[in-house]
């Protein structure tokens, strides 16, 4: 694989992206669409509004493509675009509620398992949790954001972001055991 | 809060996900960016008409306050126009009545009445001037004038003997040569007196613009021979009047 000169034709793509080539945008879309309904599919559970969303996300990234600055990977830039249109999105719903418990400290008691699952299987399991830690957990741990950054983008504090983990974890983990993994080490 | 290992799991196997979009997705996209690009032009047109429309009443607005100046000829127009023009606060009162015609001013610095009359041929264009300037134009225009009038009337007069002792005063034999503003005024004087008084304005001490016309157009009318005879005839009792009351 080239890297180089991919990295020039993306280059080169965006900046006619960026002065409304159609083609260019065309081009970007293809790639980059695949990856960005996956993202936006982990937040939002019906694939038609994910799809929704998402096209939503990337008219934002090509009326704002002079935004982009080179100065990080392009991908990473839409991946932001897209988790902020799936917060609106849920947010508009009114279908993310946190527990208004905090918790500074939690206890290190998980048993740290070791999973085969597939991605449909992991899908689903998130699938299954509350909203409010469906969001957290994906954005920690899936996304790999902070909690300090995750309580500033749901407007949130940062012990509810912590609690809500928490409690996602502990939900993901009964699941887990519950399914029977194959194998398992104690912390 | 480090991250579990079945989380480093998820991550890895949801990162490398892709779900492919429904078919007509990219014309949904392209028709929303189409329709976006549409209105930036729209509210293009709407400033620019907006701006032309602000242009538009800044000058109508400039020029209803900045009218023509008093005192501005337009040049050709076959109607009289009559203009005041006031200088500043001088003892000069003029008065410009121009047409095709005639060019008179008249000066309040004394009683007497200043006269410069012109042919037909020749076009006025009088122009509103700055106090200044428009004594030497006016000094310019009355030489001129005088001066034609006077090499018209030169014919007439140099024929006869009245003619020679016209010619043979110092003032009129220095028009000829050298025309000084001195002499230009003292000629005047003479032409004043010279005109018929029902031409001017019994109230306002000022000539009649269409009085005088219509004495110079009368006399343009009439042939070259009746002018001479009229004229010397008539400059034969002026003569011997202006003689008799030196």
């Amino acid at each position: 694989m080239k890297v180089i000169p991919l990295f020039k034709n993306e280059k080169k793509l965006i900046a006619r992206a960026a002065e409304k080539n159609r083609r260019a945008q065309q081009e970007l879309y293809k790639k980059h669409s695949g990856k960005m309904l996956a993202v936006c599919r982990r937040y939002i559970k019906d694939l038609q509004q994910a799809e929704e969303v998402m096209l939503n996300g990337f008219y934002k990234v090509f009326t704002h493509l002079e935004n982009f600055k080179n100065e990080g990977s392009f991908e990473g830039w839409v991946r932001r675009i897209m988790v902020r249109e799936c917060i609106s999105y849920l947010r508009s719903k009114k279908k993310m509620e946190f527990g208004l418990e905090e918790i500074e400290k939690f206890p290190e008691n998980f048993t740290d398992l070791e999973t085969s699952f597939e991605v449909e299987h992991i899908q689903q399991l998130i699938d299954d949790l509350p909203e409010g830690y469906k969001m957290v957990f994906v954005l920690y741990a899936i996304e790999g954001y902070k909690h300090k950054e995750i309580a500033k983008m749901l407007n949130i504090e940062t012990g509810t972001s912590k609690s809500q983990l928490y409690k996602a974890r502990q939900l993901l983990q009964a699941q887990l055991k519950n399914q029977k993994t194959t194998a398992y080490v104690t912390t | 809060m480090s991250r579990l290992k079945f989380e480093t799991q998820f991550k890895e196997k949801l990162e490398k996900q892709e779900i492919r979009p429904s078919a007509g997705s990219w014309e949904k996209l392209e028709s929303r960016l189409n329709g976006e690009d549409k209105k930036p032009r729209w509210i293009w047109w709407a400033g620019i008409a907006a701006s032309v429309a602000v242009g538009i009443l800044i000058f109508s607005l400039i020029f209803n306050n900045n009218p023509i100046p008093q005192g501005t000829e337009i040049v050709g127009q076959p109607s009289t126009i009559e203009t005041r023009f006031e200088e500043k606060e001088t003892d000069k009162n003029q008065q410009f009545v121009s047409n095709e015609a005639e060019f008179i001013t008249t000066s309040k610095t004394s009683d007497e009445i200043n006269i410069s009359v012109k042919g037909t041929k020749k076009t006025s264009s009088v122009q509103a001037a700055t106090a200044s300037s428009e004594d030497e134009s006016l000094q310019i225009k009355k030489r001129k004038q005088l001066k034609a009038i006077w090499e018209e009337r030169e014919t007439v007069l140099l024929s006869t003997e009245i003619a020679k002792s016209f010619a043979g005063t110092t003032s009129e034999e220095k028009i000829f040569h050298s025309v000084t503003d001195a002499e230009i005024d003292a000629l005047l004087k003479q032409a004043r007196l010279k005109l018929p008084p029902h031409i001017f304005e019994s109230t306002q001490n000022q000539i009649s613009a269409g009085a005088l016309l219509n004495g110079i157009e009368t006399e343009l009318n009439r042939s070259f021979r009746d002018k001479i005879l009229s004229d010397l005839g008539e400059k034969l009792l002026e003569f011997a009047l202006a003689s008799r009351n030196y």
